[in-house]
């Protein structure tokens, strides 16, 4: 196979999509291709700091902040005009997101607990998997 | 590790004459099952296996080595986006994970082992029987049907090696009809020797330690609810032949919660109830469900179907037993 072909399906090869015969055509390819290595090294890379973003915030959860960028922008135009309509929006927004959402704190904690999970679900049925014990499981709780 | 041997041995034997199993194939089925769950295999084996369940996108491939002695060591070869490492010794476990650049250690479960708890209730909840033989990666298979006498839970079936009794596969159909979950071996091998190097893993230098200390045992729930600070919710029965095996809570300074063990024989279930703190994002997932009860949230974790995980939490919800102490007495049957 040419390298073209093979880095078109890096994706499913990091995904273990391909069968068993393309697996393995697939990585000897791969440990005798320097190019198709730093292509799947790159690709791996992606998928690492994809898995590390922070959670998608809901737009509406962004709407005091948005409005405190708009009241920033509209002060270096015009402070009155800007403050005139931006009050009553952050008036708004303090009755409906009274309390701000520690999200950083709130995440660690997220974290421990799923860490926590993962690790106490491998007690719970000993790392084995020829009888019940899911690595699915596992790997699920630490997120991937 | 011989005199965990020697228990295990001895346990068999109890378990064997206690159950007042009858001759023939029951016999054989129990006898084949209890091998099993105590991985008394009495050789080394290197087994390549996939495990596969019927809501994940992809299967996941394992190779087992296992050593007479009982030490494994499972490394999981696809998809690389789960890779990791088992190591467990019996008495620890290590859990090697490249992409979270952690390295893990826990005491070893034991929980699959309490043989003393676990035969009595596979017989009261199943009626195993046996099929023909089969072959599974070339070798000849002892099949054990596991029949779930509650119509709502899946049938099990097992394929034990014939010569070893080392689990080749296993299938859980759900009542449906519909394999729900698989593994399968696709090749083994039985050494006579295996490098001792294999069970020892050393921290790679740049990666975090982390070390999980095993959870506090506890076997009433006004002694639980001293610790955790509120009085948690136990139904006095439990759907569908489920018992309570062990009563831990967490010790994690971020997340201290109840954990209550549960299992059928076969199945099992945990149960896990805490105070949430405001901002708390742990929801219901794939394989857990979470419901917030007089300010308690409860979870389910389980692989069991999502129905019979919604019939045991409402269990506790509606039959919420608070203030009685329970015993976790064994059962007898």
């Amino acid at each position: 196979m040419s390298c073209k072909t093979i880095q078109a399906k890096l994706s499913a090869y990091l995904d273990g999509e391909m069968s068993g015969s393309e697996m393995q055509s697939t990585r000897s390819h791969i440990n005798r291709c320097q190019a198709c290595q730093t292509e799947l090294n790159g690709l791996k890379s992606v998928q690492m700091i994809l898995r590390g973003l922070p959670s998608v915030q809901d737009p509406s959860e962004m709407l005091p902040a948005r409005i405190s960028q708009s009241i920033v922008s509209t002060k270096r135009t015009n402070l009155r005009f800007g403050l005139l309509l931006a009050l009553p929006a952050v008036a708004l927004a303090v009755v409906f997101y009274p309390r701000p959402r520690p999200f950083v704190k709130v995440q660690n904690r997220d974290l421990a607990i799923n860490r926590q999970l993962a690790q106490d679900q491998i007690f719970d049925s000993g790392a084995d998997s020829t009888l019940g014990a899911s690595l699915v499981h596992y790997t699920n709780f630490q997120g991937r | 590790m011989f005199i965990t041997r020697i228990s295990k041995v001895v346990s068999f034997c109890i378990i064997l004459g206690a159950t007042n199993i009858a001759f023939g194939e029951d016999e054989k089925a129990v006898r084949y099952l209890l091998k099993s769950l105590a991985g008394d295999y009495k050789v080394n084996v290197v087994a390549i296996l996939k495990q596969r369940r019927s809501d994940d996108q992809h299967s996941v491939t394992v190779k087992i080595q296992k050593s007479k002695d009982g030490k494994t060591r499972e490394t999981v070869l696809s998809p690389l986006r789960m890779q990791c490492e088992f190591l467990d010794n019996g008495k620890t476990i290590q859990t090697y994970s490249p992409d979270e650049k952690t390295l893990i250690i826990q005491p070893s479960g034991q929980l699959s082992q309490d043989l003393a708890l676990r035969i009595p209730l596979i017989r009261k909840n199943y009626s195993l029987e046996l099929s023909p033989d089969e072959k599974v990666a070339g070798r000849n298979c002892v099949v054990v049907n596991a029949k779930a006498k509650y119509p709502q839970l899946p049938n099990i079936r097992y394929y034990f090696d014939e010569k070893t009794g080392f689990p080749m596969g296993k299938e859980t159909i759900q009542p449906s009809g519909e394999p729900s979950e698989e593994y399968e071996v696709l090749s083994i091998k039985f050494p006579a020797t295996l490098d001792s190097s294999i069970f020892k893993m050393e921290p790679p230098v740049g990666y975090e330690t982390i070390t999980y200390d095993e959870p506090t045992k506890i076997s009433t729930l006004s002694e639980a609810a001293k610790l955790l600070g509120f009085a948690p919710s136990v139904p006095s029965q439990i759907p569908y032949g489920f018992r309570i095996q062990r009563m831990t809570i967490t010790k994690n300074s971020q997340w201290k919660a109840l954990c209550l063990r549960l299992t059928d024989g076969l199945q099992k279930v945990t149960v896990y109830e805490w105070i949430p703190v405001p901002g708390d994002s742990i929801k219901t997932g794939e394989k857990r469900i979470i419901k917030l009860h007089n300010g308690i949230n409860i979870m389910i974790v389980s692989d069991i179907d999502y129905n019979i995980r919604s019939t045991i939490l409402r269990s506790f919800l509606v039959m919420a037993d608070r203030d009685s102490p329970i015993t976790l007495a064994r059962i007898s049957i």
